[in-house]
């Protein structure tokens, strides 16, 4: 019985001694590591950003033009009937007033469709659309990093996600 | 007589109940840090995706147009 009574303090002993030695390398090593970490992901957002004014630009300049590329070209692609689909829509919302959100609905499925068609990297041989895609691509992302409000500016948002 | 060896027991056991509080928090509060990186870098990969197509667009097009021209 003594004998199994020490074993048991022992095993205890080597339990907590195990436990406060996770803790102490949890809160020493690892916490401070991913806190430099995330410092250097924030630098890397910063200096991203730039480039994605750049690209929400474009977007925003070439947004008139894209739309009637759009509803022009019809290819048999898979995507044609969701051109057909954002045709559609934009007609729709075209004839609604041009609110804020439907501008923003509308660039989400422009955008949509063409990273579709770029994400898998098919032939397209039109500057336009590779123009307008550039900048609708972005807009896209940007979009999703605001889904409720209707200026695009995500990384203002982020900053007080953050905050 | 068993009494000395439960009174350290006990004693050891309280001992693990706070390390195990704390290091809970901890636990915790580094699966907090974590979701906030993993929140930003979602951004992040976003626009890698950005540039990525932007660079497969540009190689085709200047495929298509012929002005690739080789690496200097």
């Amino acid at each position: 019985m003594e004998q199994i009574d020490q074993e048991i303090t022992l095993q205890l002993q080597r339990i907590d001694s195990n436990l406060n030695h996770c803790f102490a390398k949890i809160s020493r090593e690892i916490i401070p590591c991913v806190e430099k970490y995330g410092s250097v992901c924030d630098e890397l957002v910063d200096s991203v950003s730039h480039l994605a004014g750049l690209f929400r630009g474009t977007g925003d300049v070439a947004l008139q033009g894209q739309e009637n590329v759009i509803s022009e070209s019809q290819p048999a692609e898979k995507t044609e009937d969701v051109e057909d689909g954002i045709n559609a829509d934009v007609d729709t919302l075209e004839t609604n007033s041009t609110n804020d959100s439907t501008r923003q609905r509308r660039k989400r499925k422009v955008s949509l469709l063409l990273q579709q068609e770029y994400g898998s990297s098919s032939p397209r041989e039109e500057e336009e659309d590779y123009v307008a895609e550039e900048g609708t691509l972005p807009s896209v992302a940007v979009l999703k990093f605001n889904t409720g409000n209707n200026n695009i500016n995500p990384y203002d948002d982020n900053g007080g996600d953050e905050a | 007589m068993e009494n000395p060896h439960e009174q350290v027991q006990i004693n050891i056991l309280s001992r693990i109940l706070s390390n195990v509080e704390r290091l809970n928090q901890s636990v915790s509060t580094l699966n907090q840090e974590l979701a906030n990186i993993n929140r930003k870098n979602n951004n992040l990969e976003i626009m890698g995706q950005i540039c990525e197509n932007y660079h497969n667009s540009i190689q085709f097009n200047l495929d298509t147009t012929g002005n690739r021209k080789p690496p200097l």
